[in-house]
C-alpha cells in the first residue's frame, strides 16, 4: 500500500514535469513568422486611433502618414518637399494665391476617383469652425479654397512662407474620400500604396498593397506594424526573426548586439525633434536670464546623449534643427561649463544655489535625460528634486496651467519657432512680443531668403535670452535585417513610408535621391 | 445554508457592486486633466478643445454622465472609447480572451505543483525532504513574478529560442501559437501560485491525516489509503477552495504584470494604455469588470464553502 | 462570510509541534540582517547611490562588488539605498493596513450582528474588490506615481485583511470569561477592548503584520516595475529591475541582484512571521 501512494506521487510529479517539457519541446519546430512579401515592423506606441485628423499622436502618423493617406505635397526624409497628390502648383498674388494642379486617374483605396472637388473638401474639413483637427491653427489663414477645372486655388489672408511645408508634414493635409470619412477611426481610406486591412488596439496594425494605387507598385505585398512596450521584447523579437525591422529603436543605448552582427544593419538621421530642459520664465529665480544661462552651462549635452540615446543625437543650442532653413549652430554658445555656471549663478544673487523641481513626463529620454541634468544642476548648487508624472497629467499640470520649474519634453513639430512669440506659451517667455514683431516681418518678407534672414534673428534673440536649455536633436534609429532595403534614412518624416522598402532589391535612384536609400 | 442567508448575502452582493460604481466613477471624475485636450495635444486651440469635449458628452453634468454610464453597464451596451472610436465591449472581449485563459493556464500551472508538491512535503514532513520542499515553497513565494517571467525570457527565448519572447498569435489565427504563446506567461504567472497553493495543500493534507473521521474511518475498517481517499479529500477541499477563491485579485495583479513583461494585449496592457491616455469610459469600465470578478469570485467561494463545510449550515 | 474562512485557515495552518521554530531564527536573522544594511545606508554606502558615472555597466569587481548600472552607479550602493527605502515603503504600507484595519475590526466585533457590523465588513469588502494595482494606477494617474502612491495604494488594499483578521480573533477574545466578567462589571465596551481584546490579539496581529510586510515589498516591486511606484532615480528594488530590464540581454545580474533582494525579504518576513506563529500558537490556542 504505502508503495503504491508512493509510486503514485512519484508518477504525478513525473507528469508535472513531463508535461511542460514535451511542450516546449514541440516550440522546437523551425519557424517562418511571417508570410511571403510580409514586413514585419517592430515599433514602441501603438496608434491611439486610426484617425489622424483627430489626433496628434505620431504614432498614427508613423503608419498611415504617406502609406496610407497623401497630400497635394509630401516631405522626404532628406529634408524636401516633393509634389504628390499635386503635379505641380504656382503661387500668385504677393504669396497668397496659390493653385495646384490635381493629378489625374488617382483611385482611393474603395475604387473612387480623386477629383478636386475632394482636396476641397478635406481643405475646408480642416478650417470648418467645430472641426477639432489638433493642427488646426496652422491653417488659420486661409481665407478660400475652391476648384477651378482640375486644379484647386487656395487664398491666403497674408503671404506664409510655411504654407506648403505645413500642408505636407502635418495632418492638416490629408486628402479625403468624402464618401469614407465617417468610418475613418475603424476603416481608413486613402490614396497611398498601401491600404489599411486590420488592427488589434495597442498590439498591431496590418497593411496590404493598395490595388487601386496610382504609385509604382510597391515591393513588399504587406506591412504589419507591432508595438513592445519594453525595448527588451523588441530585441529579442527581432532577434528570432519575428520582426525583421524596428522602427525608432526605444533605447538606442542598447543596439550594441546588433550593431556587431553582421545580420543587421543600423540606419539613423535627423528627427524635427528638440529635446529640451523647458524653463518657466517666470518661475522664481529662473526669470533671470543669468540663472538660465546657468543651467544651460551646467548641463552636458554629450554625455547626455551618450545616454538617453546611445549617441545618436545632434546636440542643440537654440530652438531650431538643421534642416530648417533658418538654421544656426548654436550649441557652442554655452558650451558645458559647470565653473561658468556657479560664476552666474553667483552674479544672478544665489552663491548657495537655490532649489527647484523638474518635473519629467514618463518617457525614456525624458527620464535618462533627467537623471543627468538633475545630477548635474546638483552639482552647481542647484537642488534639483525628481518629479514623474504621466502624460495627461503633464499637459493638464505643466503645460495649461504652467505649474512647473523645469520640465524635459521633446518638442517634435518641425519649424515650430513660432511657439517662442506667443506670450502665453507654456515656458512664459518674456520677449514673445519682440518676437512676435520678428515673425510677422518674416512671413511678410518679399522673399524666401529674406525671410529665412529674419527668422534667424529671432533664433539668435532667444538664444541671448536663454529662453529654454535646449538640449539635443534625437536621431531616429533603425535597426534592420540586412537584405531589407529601401528604409527612410532620416526621422524628418514622422511617416515611416514603405513605399520603397524591398526585400533584396537595391532602391531606385529616384528613391536614394529622397532619402529612402536605408 | 438558508435560502434566506442566501438571499441576503445577494442582496448585499449587488449593493457592493452599486457603491463600486459610485467609488469608481467619482474617483475618475475628479482626475485632472481633461480628456479632449489630451487627445488633441499642444497645438491645439481652446476652440478645438471646447468643441470636442461637447462632441464626447463630457460638458454633461456629473450626475448624467454617472447614469448613461450605468446604463451602458447594465444593458451591456457600453458604447466606444472617447479616444480609438472603437467599441469597449469588443475591445474589452478580445483582451480577456487573452488574460482569461491566461489566469485559467497559470492557474492549471500552479495546482500542478501545488498538489503533488504539497501532499509530498506532508507525507515526508518528518525527514529532510519534506523541509527541503517546504523551503523551497518558501523561496518560490518570495521571488516577484516578474522575476521569474524575466528569467523564463532570458533563458528560453533569448538564450535557446524556444519561444517567443513575447507577444500573442490571436486564437482566430492559430490555436495552437496563441496557446505556446501563453505558455511562459502561464508558468511564469503559476510558478508562484503553485508555491503559495502548495503550502495550503500541505497543511490541508496534515490536517486531513490526523483528524478524527480519518481514524474513524480506519476503524470502521478502510485502508489508510481509502480512507484519505473518501473522506480526507472533501474536507481537504475546504480550505484549499477557499484558497483559490480568494487567490482571484492577486492572479489578476500578477496577471497584469506578467502582460507587461511579456507584452501581451490582454486586460492589464488596455488598462495601463487607457488610463495613460485618459480614455476614461474605458479604465471605468476595466475597473468594474475586475470589481466584479472579485466580488462575485468571493461571493461564490463564500457560498460554494458552507455547501461543503456542513459544520456551518 | 469571509471571516469565517479566516478562521478556518488559521485552524488549518495550526502547524505540528515538530514543525520547523528555526523558522523564526532564519526569519528574523534576514530580517535583521536587511534593517542592518538599511541603517548602514542611512549614514553611509560606498559610492553615491544616484550620482552617475562614466564607468557604465561594468562587471563585479574589487571597486564595486555587484558591478555599476547603465549610468555608471556602483549596484551595492543602489542596493544598500534600495534596502532603506524598501524597508520605508513596507513599513508605511503596514502602518496604515494596521491603522485602517485594526479600528475597523475592533469596532465590528464589538458591535457584532449589528447593521454596524454589517456596513463595516461591507465597506471593506468594497475595498477588497479593488486590489491595490488599481488603486496605484488611479493615484498615480491623478497626481503622479510616487513612493506615496504606492504606500497609500498597497496600504488601504491590505485593509481588509487585518479588519476581518481583527475581527475574527477580537468575537473569540469577546466571547471569553474575562470578557464576561468584565461585562458584568459594567466594563465600558471601550475598556474592554483595550484592557482585554487587545493585548491578547497583539501577538496575532504582529504575526500578520510581518506577513503583510513582505506582501507589501513584493507589491511595491511590482508596482516600481510597472512605473507606477517610486520613479527613478531613486533606487527602491523595484525600480532597478525596471530600469534594468533592458540590459536582459547584455547584463543580466543588473536585473536579477535587487530581484534576488526582493526575494530575501520577502522570504525573511514570511518565515518571521510563520515562526512567530508557531512560538505564539501554544498562547493562541489558549484563547479558542
Amino acid at each position: 500500500m504505502r508503495t503504491r501512494m508512493k509510486a503514485a506521487v512519484v508518477a504525478v510529479l513525473a507528469l508535472a514535469v513531463a508535461v511542460p517539457a514535451a511542450a516546449l519541446g514541440f516550440g522546437h519546430v523551425a519557424r517562418s513568422h511571417t508570410a511571403s512579401g510580409t514586413l514585419v515592423i517592430g515599433s514602441n506606441v501603438a496608434p491611439p486611433t486610426l484617425d489622424p485628423t483627430a489626433s496628434p499622436a505620431a504614432a498614427i502618423d508613423e503608419v498611415f502618414d504617406y502609406n496610407v493617406y497623401q497630400h497635394l505635397a509630401q516631405l522626404t526624409p532628406n529634408g524636401g518637399v516633393t509634389p504628390v497628390l499635386a503635379t505641380r502648383w504656382s503661387v500668385s498674388n504677393h504669396g497668397r494665391t496659390y493653385t495646384f494642379f490635381i493629378r489625374k486617374g488617382v483611385r482611393f483605396s474603395n475604387g473612387d476617383p480623386l477629383t478636386p472637388a475632394d482636396v476641397v473638401f478635406s481643405f475646408k474639413r480642416v478650417i470648418a469652425p467645430k472641426s477639432t483637427y489638433p493642427y488646426k491653427v496652422l491653417m488659420a489663414g486661409i481665407n478660400s479654397v475652391r476648384a477651378r477645372g482640375w486644379t484647386v486655388v487656395v487664398t491666403l489672408k497674408t503671404r506664409d512662407w510655411s504654407f506648403i511645408y505645413n500642408m505636407a508634414a502635418y495632418s492638416n493635409g490629408v486628402i479625403l474620400d468624402p464618401r469614407a470619412v465617417k468610418q475613418m477611426a475603424t476603416s481608413p481610406v486613402g490614396t497611398g500604396p498601401f491600404m489599411f486591412k486590420s488592427q488589434v488596439p495597442n498590439y498591431s496594425v496590418d497593411l496590404v498593397r493598395n490595388p487601386y494605387s496610382w504609385n509604382p507598385r510597391t515591393n513588399v505585398d504587406a506591412v504589419t506594424f507591432r508595438y513592445f512596450s519594453n525595448a527588451n521584447s523588441e530585441n529579442a523579437a527581432l532577434q528570432s526573426g519575428q520582426i525583421q525591422v524596428i522602427d525608432n529603436a526605444l533605447n538606442p543605448n542598447d543596439i550594441g548586439v546588433f550593431k556587431s552582427s553582421s545580420k543587421y544593419k543600423i540606419v539613423h538621421g535627423p528627427t524635427n525633434g528638440k529635446v529640451q530642459v523647458t524653463i518657466n520664465n517666470s518661475s522664481g529665480p529662473l526669470s533671470n536670464v543669468l540663472v538660465r544661462r546657468a543651467i544651460t552651462y551646467a548641463t552636458n549635452r554629450k554625455a547626455i546623449i551618450q545616454a538617453a540615446q546611445g549617441g545618436y543625437g545632434i546636440p542643440l543650442g537654440s530652438g531650431t534643427v538643421p534642416g530648417d532653413p533658418w538654421y544656426i549652430d548654436m550649441a557652442g554658445r554655452y558650451a558645458y561649463n559647470p565653473a561658468k555656471a556657479k560664476q552666474l549663478l553667483t552674479q544672478a544673487g544665489y552663491p548657495n544655489g537655490f532649489s527647484l523641481t523638474l518635473t519629467l513626463p514618463p518617457y525614456s529620454y525624458a527620464t535618462t535625460s533627467g537623471t543627468l541634468v538633475a545630477a548635474e544642476l546638483n552639482a552647481v548648487g542647484i537642488k534639483t528634486t525628481i518629479k514623474n508624472i504621466q502624460w495627461p497629467l503633464w499637459l493638464s499640470q505643466v503645460f495649461t496651467n504652467h505649474n512647473f520649474d523645469l520640465t524635459i519634453v521633446d518638442h517634435v513639430e518641425a519649424r515650430d519657432i513660432a511657439n517662442y512669440a506667443n506670450s502665453k506659451y507654456y515656458w512664459q517667455y518674456t520677449g514673445s512680443d519682440a518676437v512676435s514683431k520678428l515673425l510677422t516681418a518674416a512671413n511678410a518678407a518679399p522673399t524666401q531668403a529674406s525671410s529665412a534672414a529674419t527668422y534667424k534673428a529671432i533664433v539668435r534673440k532667444i538664444t541671448t535670452d536663454a529662453v529654454n536649455d535646449w538640449l539635443y536633436v534625437p536621431e531616429a534609429v533603425t535597426i534592420a535585417q540586412r537584405g531589407v532595403n529601401g528604409l527612410p534614412q532620416s526621422g524628418r518624416t514622422e511617416s515611416f513610408y514603405l513605399g520603397y522598402a524591398s526585400f533584396g532589391q537595391a532602391p531606385s535612384a529616384a528613391a536614394r535621391a529622397q532619402g529612402y536609400g536605408g | 445554508m438558508t435560502p434566506r442567508y442566501f438571499l441576503r448575502r445577494l442582496v448585499t452582493l449587488v449593493a457592493t457592486l452599486f457603491a463600486a460604481t459610485l467609488v469608481v466613477f467619482s474617483l475618475l471624475s475628479v482626475l485632472p486633466g481633461s480628456p479632449a485636450q489630451v487627445i488633441l495635444g499642444t497645438q491645439a486651440t481652446p476652440a478645438s478643445v471646447k468643441a470636442l469635449t461637447q462632441q464626447l458628452g463630457l460638458d454633461h453634468p456629473l450626475w448624467r454622465q454617472y447614469v448613461h454610464w450605468l446604463h451602458g453597464l447594465l444593458t451591456l451596451r457600453l458604447g466606444h472609447s472617447y479616444i480609438s472610436q472603437l467599441p469597449i465591449g469588443s475591445q474589452i472581449g478580445r483582451s480577456l480572451a487573452v488574460t482569461g485563459p491566461l489566469i485559467g493556464f497559470g492557474l492549471l500551472v500552479g495546482i500542478v505543483i501545488a498538489v503533488p508538491f504539497g501532499v509530498a512535503a506532508a507525507l515526508f514532513r518528518r525527514n529532510a525532504a519534506g523541509a527541503a520542499i517546504t523551503s523551497l515553497s518558501q523561496v518560490g513565494i518570495a521571488v516577484p513574478n516578474f522575476i521569474v517571467g524575466l528569467l523564463l525570457i532570458l533563458v528560453f527565448a533569448v538564450r535557446l529560442g524556444w519561444l517567443d519572447a513575447s507577444g500573442f498569435t490571436p486564437w482566430s489565427q492559430s490555436v495552437w501559437a496563441a496557446f505556446k504563446s501563453l505558455v511562459l506567461p502561464a508558468i511564469a504567472l503559476g510558478l508562484v501560485e503553485g508555491a503559495l497553493l502548495s503550502r495550503y495543500v500541505r497543511s490541508a493534507v496534515l490536517d486531513v491525516l490526523r483528524s478524527d473521521y480519518l481514524r474513524t474511518a480506519r476503524a470502521k475498517g478502510l485502508s489508510r489509503r481509502q480512507a484519505l481517499v473518501r473522506h480526507g479529500f472533501r474536507n481537504g477541499a475546504i480550505p484549499v477552495v477557499t484558497v483559490l477563491g480568494l487567490e482571484i485579485p492577486s492572479l489578476i495583479i500578477g496577471a497584469v504584470v506578467i502582460e507587461n513583461v511579456f507584452t501581451l494585449p490582454g486586460v492589464g496592457t488596455l488598462l495601463l494604455q487607457a488610463v495613460s491616455n485618459r480614455d476614461l469610459l474605458v479604465v471605468q469600465d476595466v475597473v468594474m469588470l475586475v470589481a466584479v470578478v472579485v466580488l462575485v469570485v468571493n461571493f461564490l467561494v463564500d457560498a460554494s464553502y458552507r455547501l461543503l463545510d456542513p459544520r456551518l449550515r | 462570510m469571509s471571516a469565517t474562512a479566516a478562521e478556518v485557515l488559521t485552524r488549518s495552518e495550526r502547524p505540528s509541534r515538530r514543525r520547523l521554530h528555526p523558522s523564526a531564527a532564519i526569519g528574523g536573522t534576514i530580517v535583521a540582517a536587511i534593517v542592518l544594511l538599511a541603517l548602514v545606508a542611512l549614514f553611509w554606502t560606498p559610492y553615491h547611490a544616484t550620482i552617475p558615472s562614466d564607468q557604465v555597466l561594468a562587471p563585479m569587481s574589487g571597486h564595486h562588488p555587484f558591478g555599476t548600472d547603465e549610468y555608471g552607479r556602483d549596484v551595492l550602493s543602489r542596493l544598500m539605498a534600495g534596502a532603506k527605502l524598501t524597508l520605508y515603503a513596507g513599513a508605511i504600507s503596514v502602518l496604515i493596513a494596521v491603522a485602517g484595519g485594526v479600528p475597523v475590526g475592533l469596532a465590528a466585533a464589538a458591535a457584532r450582528g449589528s447593521i454596524v457590523d454589517d456596513l463595516l465588513m461591507r465597506a471593506v469588502d468594497l475595498i477588497y474588490a479593488f486590489p491595490a494595482l488599481l488603486a496605484a494606477i488611479v493615484l498615480a494617474a491623478a497626481v503622479g506615481a510616487s513612493t506615496t502612491t504606492a504606500m497609500l495604494a498597497i496600504g488601504i488594499a491590505s485593509i481588509p485583511v487585518f479588519a476581518r483578521v481583527t475581527r475574527a480573533a477580537s468575537l473569540q477574545v469577546l466571547g471569553s470569561e474575562y470578557v464576561l466578567a468584565a461585562r458584568a462589571y459594567r466594563r465600558s465596551t471601550l475598556a474592554i477592548l483595550w484592557r482585554h481584546v487587545l493585548p491578547n490579539i497583539r501577538a496575532l496581529l504582529i504575526v500578520q503584520a510581518s506577513l503583510l510586510y513582505a506582501i507589501a515589498i513584493l507589491a511595491e516591486a511590482g508596482l516600481s516595475y510597472l512605473g507606477l511606484g517610486t520613479p527613478p532615480p531613486a533606487p527602491t528594488w523595484g525600480a532597478m529591475v525596471q530600469d534594468a530590464q533592458q540590459y536582459l540581454g547584455r547584463d543580466p545580474l543588473l536585473v536579477f541582484w535587487p530581484g534576488i533582494f526582493i526575494a530575501l525579504a520577502v522570504l525573511g518576513f514570511n518565515l518571521l512571521g510563520d515562526g512567530l506563529r508557531d512560538l505564539l500558537d501554544p498562547r493562541l490556542r489558549e484563547q479558542r
